[in-house]
């Protein structure tokens, strides 16, 4: 897991814009953060072969792809490579089946590490194979470039942006088939995303990039306490996207109950089935911290968990919390000092439940086909 | 109507657009897609035609393919014949008269697919000709068959560069355009009228399936 | 749907490809001869003629005579040349391409026209430099010796200073009747024979004889011909007493035989 995967060192200038950067990925996710404008897409297609650097080189397992001073630039189909677009970019005159298979093709037996079932049933596509591309939701859409690109067996996967053109029922769909990509084949994903709260979701490590430079490097975590990592802003909006499962179901008063890493939590209802696979999305700021256990509030959930980590920027703190999955809340300075909370202590969280926004859409009702 | 006057007319014409598909397409390719360096100074040579007196080809030609040029000198070494005032100097000026109009509906069409299909394309293991074939082709293929008919209208009227460098001589290089020019000429106005009624249509009926193939490819893009 | 087209476009160029072979693969005329759009209306006839007889098969070419000499000049396989003037052959015979003495064969005469029932009276060709004229067409004389004869007329009666503003240039003799029937021009200088070939102009014979240099139209054998024997036979048959009866018919004068 030391080894990189992935190191480069590369200049390319454009008319009132250079990117000049200079890193290292390991295996996992991931994620070049960062504002539009710094330069994270440039990045993303100087490595897919896709543009030619002015100067550097770019390593993937060893192999020198790209080299100026060797003169030495391999093309994008020699790369291995996969890459997904922002909006799929599927070809709208072939059928999902078609599309997926476009790679797979061209990639030689000994090279593929797996086989177009597996990719189908890992997305499953099943249902949508025999269907055009226009008529696909915008999750479906990105299940079939996902597989589409994973069929080809890439020794990494880069993707622009993959959420952010999806509208928020599928961003929790979309994470989780992500995370389920990292498991089941192990390809390492470089991802470009301006939001942090994905990136937080989903990346081992983040590379910070600002107008052309990069800023910081590390686990986000890190990343998100440094003093230049982005505006302070960030902190308010930034969500928690976790994975979790409908448990049951309170009819009479309307909840439902998620199973959430070890947790509970009581959300409103808006029509799930005990089972269903789903993402919630709770802002950091919404989460509430306590050292004892709270008597009558009016929160519905009031969860225990362990303090993994806790991080300071100025006058605002980051507390990453144990609770099965990790969880980020953000409290003052001063309510940390008043509360005494430190690495390794039990704390309480209290979250309203209306806090917890379940991203997917229900599945009862009218079928929807994506899941 | 003297079929032969048709027939002759039409694979002139046919020849002239058959040859220049594959260069239109390859030369579209590299301006629009490759973005090749020069592809500027490019586009400029691939619309001169267009843009200079069809008489000022028609004398280029003359010099190139004549005996003495390099391409006549060649061709008479090689095959005992002239090519120029023959149907093949006929074709040539036709396709070097049309090329641009071919060329340049056809960058439009390319130019309208895309650019990421082609990258995901390439991104999967496409060389550039397959990205070609298998995407940017497929997509653009209405526009591609719309600029190949006008490239084909062009070339069944073409006149000024043709009577230079083939001349007009019934059977062998007078077309269409040209014999209604010598009915004319000769005052057999009948005649003219006839022929120019047979030009037209043939203009008519191509440039409908033209403005057809048009409006199904901005439908569908 | 791709396929269904390009399978189209591949049937088309068969079908058209064959049709062009077969009908004008057939079996090529004998003889390519150049000629001068002037004779066109009598060498028709002549043509014709010939063909009935089954002596030769021709293929007439009709245009501007030293056009038609500049195509030979650059590779233009014709046998055989009839051009107005001399000049255009003594061009081939400069280059050494003629294959043997040019014939002459016909003259012509040089006429003003203009447009029928326009009432319009000129009694010399000093008229043309007169007010009741305002647009005069002549044949462009690089192109048509017609044009040079005209220019010739009158620079020797001193006019020419005077009509040049007014001149009209046609590409041909025929576009120059052809500006006069239209009314693009009040008059023109052509020859004899055109004019009489039109209904629709009036001849004023005005331009007198001596003003210009003769009009001759010699025939020349081309020495890059493949049918050296036939093109010969073609010219003799343009001096026999048939041919220049109907020469003569359409206002031409054959030059009497040495």
């Amino acid at each position: 897991m030391n080894q990189p995967i992935l190191s480069f060192e590369i200049t390319k200038r454009y008319p009132g814009f250079s990117l000049e950067c200079q890193a290292a990925f390991e295996s996992g996710i991931t994620a070049v953060f960062g504002p539009s404008g710094s330069g994270k897409t440039t990045l993303l297609n100087c490595l897919a072969g896709l543009v030619a650097p002015d100067e550097g080189t770019i390593e993937v397992l060893g192999e020198t792809v790209f080299s100026s001073s060797l003169r030495r630039n391999l093309p994008p189909e020699r790369r291995r490579f996969g890459y997904v677009f922002q909006d799929a970019a599927l070809f709208p005159h072939m059928s999902v089946w078609d599309n997926i298979r476009y790679g797979y093709r061209l990639t030689t037996a000994e090279r593929r590490n797996t086989d177009l079932e597996q990719l189908v049933d890992l997305f499953q596509l099943a249902d949508l194979l025999d269907r055009g591309v226009s008529g696909l939701s915008g999750g479906e859409r990105q299940r079939v470039a996902l597989a589409r690109a994973l069929a080809t067996s890439p020794r990494v996967l880069l993707l622009d942006e993959p959420l952010a053109s999806l509208d928020a029922e599928f961003q929790g769909l979309i994470v989780r088939y992500l995370r389920r990509t990292v498991r089941e084949l192990d390809t390492p994903m470089v991802f470009v995303s301006h939001s942090m709260s994905h990136v937080l979701a989903l990346a081992q490590s983040v590379l910070v990039l600002s107008d052309g430079k990069p800023v910081v490097q590390g686990r986000p975590a890190e990343v998100l306490a440094h003093p230049n990592a982005g505006a302070m802003s960030v902190y308010s909006t930034l969500e928690n996207l976790i994975d979790a499962e409908v448990a049951s179901l309170r009819a009479d008063e309307e909840m439902a109950e998620l199973r959430v890493g070890h947790v509970t939590l009581s959300v409103p209802d808006p029509g799930y089935s005990p089972g269903d696979l789903v993402t919630i999305s709770l802002r950091a700021s919404d989460i509430i911290l306590a050292v004892d256990t709270p008597s009558k509030t009016s929160a519905r959930n009031v969860v225990v968990g362990m303090i993994e980590e806790v991080r300071a920027r100025g006058t605002r703190v980051l507390v990453y919390i144990d609770i099965g999955a990790r969880i980020v809340a953000e409290i003052t300075l001063g309510a940390l000092q008043d509360l005494g909370l430190q690495e390794g202590g039990q704390v309480y969280l209290i979250i309203k439940s209306t806090s917890v926004v379940v991203l997917d859409s229900p599945s009862n009702g009218p079928r929807r086909d994506d899941v | 109507m003297d079929m032969s006057l048709l027939a002759l007319t039409l694979r002139i014409a046919l020849a002239a657009t058959l040859f220049n598909i594959p260069l239109a397409l390859a030369v579209s390719w590299l301006v629009v897609k490759k973005k090749v360096r020069g592809r500027l100074i490019i586009d400029v040579v691939v619309s001169l035609p267009l843009a200079v007196p069809p008489v000022v080809v028609g004398f280029f030609l003359l010099l190139v393919l004549g005996r003495d040029g390099p391409v006549g000198a060649l061709a008479y070494r090689l095959l005992g014949t002239d090519i120029v005032f023959t149907w093949v100097a006929a074709a040539i000026a036709s396709a070097v008269m049309s090329f641009p109009l071919m060329a340049r509906s056809i960058m439009v069409a390319m130019g309208d697919v895309d650019e990421r299909l082609e990258m995901s394309a390439r991104s999967l293991g496409a060389g550039p000709w397959r990205a070609a074939y298998t995407v940017t082709i497929p997509l653009a293929y209405r526009g591609i068959a719309a600029g190949i008919l006008l490239g084909f209208v062009r070339a069944l009227s073409e006149f000024g560069a043709t009577i230079t460098v083939a001349g007009n001589i019934p059977d062998r290089t007078q077309t269409l355009a040209l014999a209604i020019f010598s009915n004319v000429q000769l005052r057999e106005d009948a005649a003219a009228m006839r022929l120019a009624a047979v030009s037209i249509a043939l203009a008519v009926a191509t440039l409908l399936v033209h403005n057809w193939l048009v409006t199904r490819a901005a439908r569908r893009g | 749907m791709t396929h269904t087209f390009a399978r189209l476009v591949w049937a088309g160029a068969l079908v058209a490809t064959l049709a062009g072979c077969t009908a004008a693969g057939g079996e090529p005329p004998e003889l390519l001869v150049f000629a001068a759009a002037s004779l066109a209306d009598a060498l028709s006839e002549i043509e014709e003629e010939l063909e009935s007889s089954g002596e030769a098969r021709v293929a007439i070419s009709y245009g501007a005579s030293q056009m038609l000499a500049q195509q030979i000049a650059s590779g233009a396989p014709a046998d055989l040349l009839i051009s107005a003037g001399e000049f255009p052959v003594s061009f081939l015979q400069e280059r050494g391409l003629v294959a043997s003495a040019p014939v002459r064969v016909l003259t012509n005469e040089l006429v003003v026209v203009v447009r029928s029932n326009t009432g319009l009276q000129l009694t010399s060709l000093e008229d043309l430099a007169t007010a009741k004229v305002r647009r005069i067409a002549v044949a462009d004389g690089g192109l048509a010796p017609a044009g040079r004869y005209a220019r010739e007329s009158l620079a020797s009666l001193g006019l020419w200073d005077t009509i040049e503003p007014k001149l009209v240039i046609g590409p041909d003799v025929r576009a120059t009747l052809a500006y006069v029937e239209s009314g693009s021009s009040d008059a023109a200088l052509v020859y004899r024979t055109d004019a009489e070939a039109s209904d629709k102009v009036e001849i004023m014979d005005i331009v007198p004889g001596d003003s210009y240099s003769p009009v001759i139209y010699p025939a020349v054998v081309l020495g890059a011909s493949s049918h050296q024997s036939e093109a010969h036979v073609f010219l003799r048959f343009l001096v026999s007493s048939e041919a220049r009866e109907i020469f003569r018919r359409f206002g031409f004068v054959p030059v009497e035989s040495e």
